[in-house]
């Protein structure tokens, strides 16, 4: 294998653990803020905010691991500034958006006690949108995105987030006792 | 100043502590395992993609080291937000 192909790989696979991850938190988190688990919301929560910085770790690696990437050559603000490259540049940017509102998001955790709760439980609801701009992203641009494995691993792990989401969505509002 | 807790709570409490640890760890390892996975099966399935583009990224065709001209792609399709593509062989 060219070594050069290396920095390549390694984005997309950290990638593909990105989206993942995500979906397997967003799944948790509307499993825990709906009505479909009882008496496991402690043990769901810590799976939950592990995957949340599982996720967060891999959007690092992706991205940064993309600046040596010998072929692309993108500058930081390419990877980092929505609408900054010229590369699949809608796809790019809801990329660079998804990663930093679920950087953010998911960092926001740390600080509900300064945020506010209430006004923290409030924001913690846009990851969902920043989950679906991540999703897009991977559909559209990713590399990999026409290949069979990845397709099915997607849809598996994306599909019952999707349906959580679409379930909470149309119903009424979820209880207080969310995280 | 602080009371020792009672021996029952300190057991909850260092069993609570051990399950968090394990799923800390579960969550990791799964995370690292379905990394590797993924790179394994993206390097073993050879694809750096089907096309390269005249790249606004400066990316730009390279010699490799035998002499032939090689690159290999960003992306699985051609935005056409760039200039004109130029279409490569793989790698």
């Amino acid at each position: 294998m060219d070594p050069t192909h290396i920095f390549w790989i390694t984005s997309r696979a950290a990638g593909v653990v990105a989206l993942l991850a995500s979906s397997a938190a967003v799944t948790l988190g509307l499993l825990m803020g709906g009505r479909f688990v009882a008496g496991r919301t402690a043990q769901l929560r810590v799976t939950h905010e592990a995957l949340s910085l599982a996720t967060i770790a891999a959007i690092v690696v992706h991205a940064g691991v993309l600046l040596g990437d010998g072929f692309l050559s993108p500058s930081l603000a390419d990877v980092t500034i929505p609408f900054v490259s010229g590369y699949h540049r809608v796809w790019t940017t809801a990329g660079i958006v998804a990663g930093w509102m679920l950087i953010v998001l998911g960092l926001s955790y740390y600080a509900r006690a300064r945020i506010g709760v209430a006004r923290w439980r409030t924001l913690h609801r846009f990851t969902a949108l920043a989950w679906l701009l991540g999703v897009l992203h991977g559909l559209f641009e990713g590399t990999d995105a026409g290949t069979a494995w990845f397709l099915i691993a997607a849809a598996a792990a994306a599909l019952p987030a999707g349906g959580l989401l679409a379930a909470r969505w149309s119903g009424p509002p979820p209880r207080a006792a969310v995280p | 100043m602080s009371h020792p807790l009672p021996e029952p709570a300190r057991e909850r409490l260092a069993a609570r502590a051990r399950r968090i640890a394990l799923i800390r760890r579960r969550v990791i390892v799964a995370t690292l395992a379905t990394f590797a996975l993924a790179w394994g099966v993206i390097a073993f399935d050879g694809s750096m993609g089907t096309t390269t583009t005249g790249s606004t990224l400066g990316g730009t065709t390279s010699s490799s080291s035998d002499g032939t001209t090689s690159s290999f792609d960003t992306g699985s399709a051609y935005s056409g937000d760039s200039p004109a593509p130029v279409t490569t062989a793989q790698s």
